[in-house]
């Protein structure tokens, strides 16, 4: 619910490639074998050296503005009491063995695996499991606190964790595969202090944070006291902090990268073509949107939104941005979140006489003047924005384009002073009720800075978060996105894959559709 | 005199020719760029700003000299339309804090005292700031955009000169001959502008005509952090920076206008030499 | 007024600079467009939970009382927490200073390996061959803009011949000065080509200059002509260049650390005046301009004592 144009945050683990060149089928030493080693028995490397887009500002789930780097390093240190399948279409226990949801929907029990420890030999007490989920629920610093606004109350003992709801929310397991919803230990923090714990982060992952050189790299070793045996398989991950796309990439080139996020698409053929490389791919959540701002004219006119939707040639746009890894999309809901994706919903082709005939109708035979603002952090919102402009004076719409930095852009568009916008989303969570909700439900977001209210699918999305049948909650799902659509005022433009590029030595890396790598069974082969 | 034979055996001694090369080759380019800059329409029949989703990324040819960038833009026009904008960006981001700057530099190094003191204050607390981090923190409160990159400039630019001239001014009024004319009685206009100022221009004009060069690089700068000009200006800088994520695959994008940009930064270069070394046989 | 005095008089006048500069800090961040609650808070939060932020940062008290608490911090040391890390600025500082100026040292030093040597021989030797070359080289350098050059070594050196770490920062000091070399040799170029400009040409300029003249005519032997009067004012005006590049390179950290992903004070002022992590930034640009004061009042006790005939 939550997610402004950096986007993309984080859930849990999981997501198994869907490409991939060579690994991440299996675990086998066959596998590894067919990456590149020919001797019999495969030996593999004690480090893995990441690429890293920023450095985390702390390494505490309740602090405020985590990002991807901040996601993915904690990942690998907390664990929660459920977590994503690898496939992420289904959730499994993490710290818990199994539980039971009470019958009014309340009520949620977790039996817990015994003897977990954290990293410290402390061994997980039920006070931590209160502490830790109120304090996701209550820490003011926390971003991610509506993640676990729905608990009333969470007792625990040795054995059991029960966790009371104030209302019934369905996607409430959903929320607590996110990464705020960890079990962290209270008697170290009451030890260390708030500002310490965030720099030293103790849970029970299957890494711990050795050294961190702040700016520059930080060094996670295997976690001794980790419950599942043989895990993780790499004994050190180094994350190296290299904000810049291209630098990173050519770090990868000349080996001191083995693994690297972001690559961008343009990019693609080079690490192809180079034979100590190659290139991973990753369903993921991302969606690009543009988003009209209906309080402002001429866009407040249906007609004049639906000529937009006419001017916008999504593939052209697609195709330039993120290459053959990107699609045009109609629906706001990405496809990868499965059974909830309305796929009746179809991409309308680009046609600009028609764009003009809406106008026309609309009252604007003569076009219409708008100016796109859009960050100017990020060459992706500068193409979209560029592309638009072009696509759109075809059909008679004059465009503007205002490049703002990050902050100044928000301060515009969240007090809706904009006219149109390019934003990004990427769900944190395998449910539909996050992005959902941030269209629909108004209070959040204005109805994602369009500030169109539109009360039925503001009550339909309350009811469909609260209902308990799938299978009913399913077809909810589905007219949210038809009514969204038939709104336009949020126009998804593209859904793109995550692009990994790594060393050819590189076995079993998996990234979830929610943007976070899951490391404990990475290899680089010797 | 034998002071100025000395000077004419000196100069005497290499071709007029060899003399004025720096100046004539400066003197092309600039014009030449001048001349693209008033008008490109003359050198290139596309669109800079037309996109062509067909054309995507293809290497220098007959048809797209410098090739096409990633939204199918012919990247020699785009190049020959930035001329205009990365031209005016540097002249105009020096022109002003040039006559500005020299004034008050000749001023307050001559007659010292209160003005010198208010000016060196001045001049102090905006030197404080590192030129570039100055630059951005204006652009930031002004936000992005062609006039608040030239307002940033001269915010800022006029100081080098100022610093520049008074530093000679300094050192050169108490040179035999000024102190000689001095106390011959000439006013204080007549020295100044007759004998003083020949003398320190030629280390500003030097240093203007690296300044324009050093404007347009600011100009690039301020695109690669993302606080530049608007696209899709046409602007070098900007281009360069869109081509940097294609750098492995698309050298075109990036290289071409780096290259004009380096060729028009050495003809003001050779330009300021030429003029340099005119100002100097002038002078005296 | 002895030189002693003239230096104790440079300290002194330092410090109402710094009151301005601090005040200039403190009023450009407030007209900066774009809310640091907002920012930290997320898109989610509400009014009340902005204002309520703002209470926490001080947001809401006057102008007034927020500089007064600023200077406080600066002259305490107490410089409050950062927005975005949530930890002591000063926290901050103490990691990432000092590769800012390792950066800014080792610039320096390539700069005036380079051009001392190469812009006497260009002056000395003026419009032949080694001039024209030096001169068409250093002129070429002065025009490329500093992200492309790093680029391309970055691409020549860490790619292609694999000798030279391609960005980033190593953990013991042989590493980080190996991590040094290629965005010094970018930071340096300029400053190089501009530095070889400007010696060459002092070097001609006073070759021609009525004193030298003098000086020969008086029979003075060449060599101690030029060691003694050409040097000495080439370096007068070269030292004037010099610290208005050092603080030029420093600034210019801003850039090199961004394409390199050095861990400097540089790449963290962008990074602080996007998040608008306001005590962050306020502290980040005093210190540049802290630092920048340093380096000038450097050069002016160099100038004195290169140049006797400044006035006091």
């Amino acid at each position: 619910m939550k997610k402004k144009i950096t986007g993309k945050i984080a859930l849990i683990l999981a997501a198994c490639s869907i490409v991939g060149l060579s690994g991440c089928s299996g675990q086998s030493a066959s596998s590894g074998a067919a990456a590149g080693s020919s001797s019999a028995a495969t030996e593999y490397e004690d480090t893995v050296n990441i690429g890293l887009a920023g450095d985390p500002a702390y390494l505490d789930p309740d602090q405020s503005s985590i990002g991807p780097t901040e996601a993915t390093v904690m990942q690998q240190i907390y664990q929660g009491l459920v977590t994503t399948s690898a496939d992420s279409t289904s959730i499994e226990p993490d710290l818990a063995t199994d539980w039971k949801i009470s019958d009014d929907g309340l009520t949620y029990t977790f039996n817990l695996k015994p003897g977990t420890k954290f990293s410290d030999g402390t061994p997980v007490k039920p006070e931590d499991w209160v502490w830790s989920l109120t304090r996701a629920r209550d820490c003011d610093t926390s971003e991610y606190r509506f993640i676990a606004e729905e608990i009333k109350d969470v007792k625990a003992d040795e054995k059991t964790v029960t966790i009371t709801l104030k209302y019934q929310w369905a996607p409430f397991l959903a929320d607590l595969c996110n990464f705020n919803m960890v079990v962290g230990c209270k008697a170290y923090y009451d030890k260390v202090g708030g500002t310490e714990y965030a720099q030293k982060p103790l849970g029970t992952g299957p890494y711990m944070l050795k050294e961190w050189v702040k700016g520059s790299s930080l060094t996670l070793v295997k976690n001794p006291n980790y419950a599942e045996f043989g895990y993780p398989k790499t004994s050190t991950l180094k994350f190296t902090v290299i904000p810049d796309d291209n630098t990173r990439l050519m770090q990868l080139q000349s080996g001191q990268l083995d693994v690297v996020g972001d690559v961008p698409y343009s990019q693609v053929d080079t690490i192809q073509k180079d034979q100590n490389l190659k290139v991973q791919t990753f369903k993921s959540t991302q969606i690009r949107y543009l988003i009209l701002n209906t309080t402002k004219k001429p866009l407040d006119n249906l007609k004049v939104r639906q000529a937009i939707l006419y001017a916008t040639n999504k593939q052209e746009i697609a195709n330039l941005v993120a290459t053959k890894y990107g699609q045009p999309v109609a629906s706001v809901l990405s496809e990868s979140q499965g059974k909830w994706f309305n796929s009746d919903l179809k991409v309308i082709n680009y046609d600009p006489e028609k764009a003009k005939e809406l106008l026309k109708e609309a009252g604007f035979p003569n076009g219409v003047t708008l100016t796109i603002s859009v960050s100017s952090g990020s060459q992706v919102y500068q193409q979209i924005a560029t592309l638009l402009k072009s696509e759109w004076e075809k059909a008679g719409i004059t465009v503007n384009i205002e490049l703002l930095e990050k902050a100044a852009l928000s301060n515009k568009f969240q007090s809706l002073q904009h006219q149109a916008t390019v934003l990004q989303w990427v769900d944190d969570i395998m449910d539909p009720s996050e992005v959902s909700g941030w269209i629909a439900d108004y209070d959040q977001s204005h109805a994602w800075y369009t500030g169109l209210k539109d009360q039925a699918l503001d009550d339909l999305n309350a009811q469909a978060s609260k209902e308990m049948d799938e299978t009913k909650r399913v077809t909810m799902y589905k007219e949210i996105q038809q009514k969204i659509s038939d709104n336009s005022n949020v126009i998804p433009l593209f859904r793109n894959d995550f692009v990994y590029a790594t060393s050819n030595k590189i076995q079993n890396l998996e990234v979830s559709p929610f943007s976070v790598m899951r490391l404990k069974d990475i290899q680089k082969t010797k | 005199m034998f002071k100025s034979k000395i000077k004419e055996r000196r100069l005497t001694k290499r071709p007029a020719w060899l003399r004025n090369l720096s100046f004539l080759t400066g003197a092309v380019i600039v014009l030449f760029a001048v001349v693209v800059a008033l008008f490109p329409q003359l050198f290139t029949s596309h669109d800079p700003l037309e996109v062509n989703a067909l054309a995507v990324l293809q290497g220098p040819s007959g048809a797209h000299l410098f090739g096409t960038d990633n939204y199918g833009r012919d990247v020699f026009s785009r190049v020959v339309w930035g001329t205009r904008i990365d031209l005016l960006l540097g002249v105009l981001g020096t022109v002003i804090p040039f006559v500005v700057g020299c004034i008050l530099g000749l001023l307050s190094g001559y007659f010292s005292g209160v003005l010198d003191n208010i000016l060196m204050r001045v001049i102090d607390i905006l030197m404080a700031f590192p030129f570039i981090v100055l630059v951005i923190a204006i652009m930031t409160v002004l936000g992005q955009g062609m006039i608040n990159v030239y307002i940033a400039l001269w915010v800022v630019g006029w100081i080098s000169y100022a610093k520049l001239v008074r530093g000679d001014v300094l050192v050169l009024k108490n040179a035999e001959y000024i102190q000689a004319v001095k106390i011959a009685g000439f006013k204080n206009s007549r020295i100044l502008l007759r004998h003083l100022l020949p003398n320190v221009i030629n280390a500003a004009v030097v240093f203007a005509t690296s300044d324009i060069v050093l404007n347009m690089l600011t100009g690039a700068s301020l695109s690669f952090i993302g606080l530049g000009i608007q696209p899709p200006t046409p602007e070098w800088g900007a281009i360069m920076n869109e081509g940097r994520g294609y750098i492995n695959i698309a050298w075109w994008i990036t290289l071409f206008p780096g290259l004009v940009m380096a060729v028009t930064g050495i003809g003001f270069s050779l330009l300021g030499d030429g003029l340099a070394d005119f100002l100097r046989t002038k002078g005296r | 007024m002895n030189r002693l005095n003239y230096i104790i008089k440079r300290i002194l006048q330092i410090i109402p600079v710094l009151l301005v500069v601090s005040i200039l800090i403190f009023l450009m961040l407030r007209f900066i467009p774009g809310d640091p609650a907002r920012l930290v808070l997320g898109e989610k939060a509400t009014n009340a939970e902005v204002a309520a932020m703002h209470e926490k940062l001080g947001l809401n008290k006057s102008l007034l009382e927020q500089y007064w608490i600023y200077l406080k911090g600066i002259l305490t040391l107490n410089l409050g927490d950062s927005l975005k890390y949530q930890r002591p600025v000063i926290d901050l500082l103490r990691e990432r200073t000092g590769v800012t100026l390792l950066l800014t040292l080792v610039s320096t030093l390539f700069s005036l390996i380079v051009s001392f040597p190469l812009g006497y021989f260009a002056g000395m030797h003026k419009d032949r061959l080694g001039d024209h070359v030096i001169r068409t080289t250093a002129l070429a350098a002065i025009a490329m803009p500093s992200f492309w050059v790093g680029l391309l070594l970055m691409i020549v050196f860490g790619l292609w011949f694999r000798v030279l770490p391609v960005g980033g920062w190593g953990a013991t000091l042989p590493d980080q000065l190996k991590c040094l070399i290629l965005p010094g040799i970018t930071q340096s170029l300029m400053t190089s080509a501009l530095l070889i400009r400007n010696i060459r040409n002092s070097v001609v300029e006073i070759n021609l200059l009525d004193y030298v003249d003098f000086a020969r005519s008086k029979g003075i032997p060449e060599g101690e002509v030029k060691n003694n009067h050409i040097l000495r004012n080439a370096m007068i005006s070269t030292v004037t260049l010099l610290s208005m590049r050092m603080a030029y390179m420093l600034g210019g950290s801003v850039i090199i650390e961004t394409v390199f992903s050095l861990p400097g004070i540089g790449a963290l002022t962008t990074e602080a005046i996007f998040s608008r992590d306001y005590s962050l930034v306020q502290t980040l640009v005093f210190l540049f301009a802290l630092l920048v004061l340093i380096i000038n009042l450097l050069t002016d006790i160099l100038y004195s004592f290169l140049d006797p005939r400044v006035e006091f």
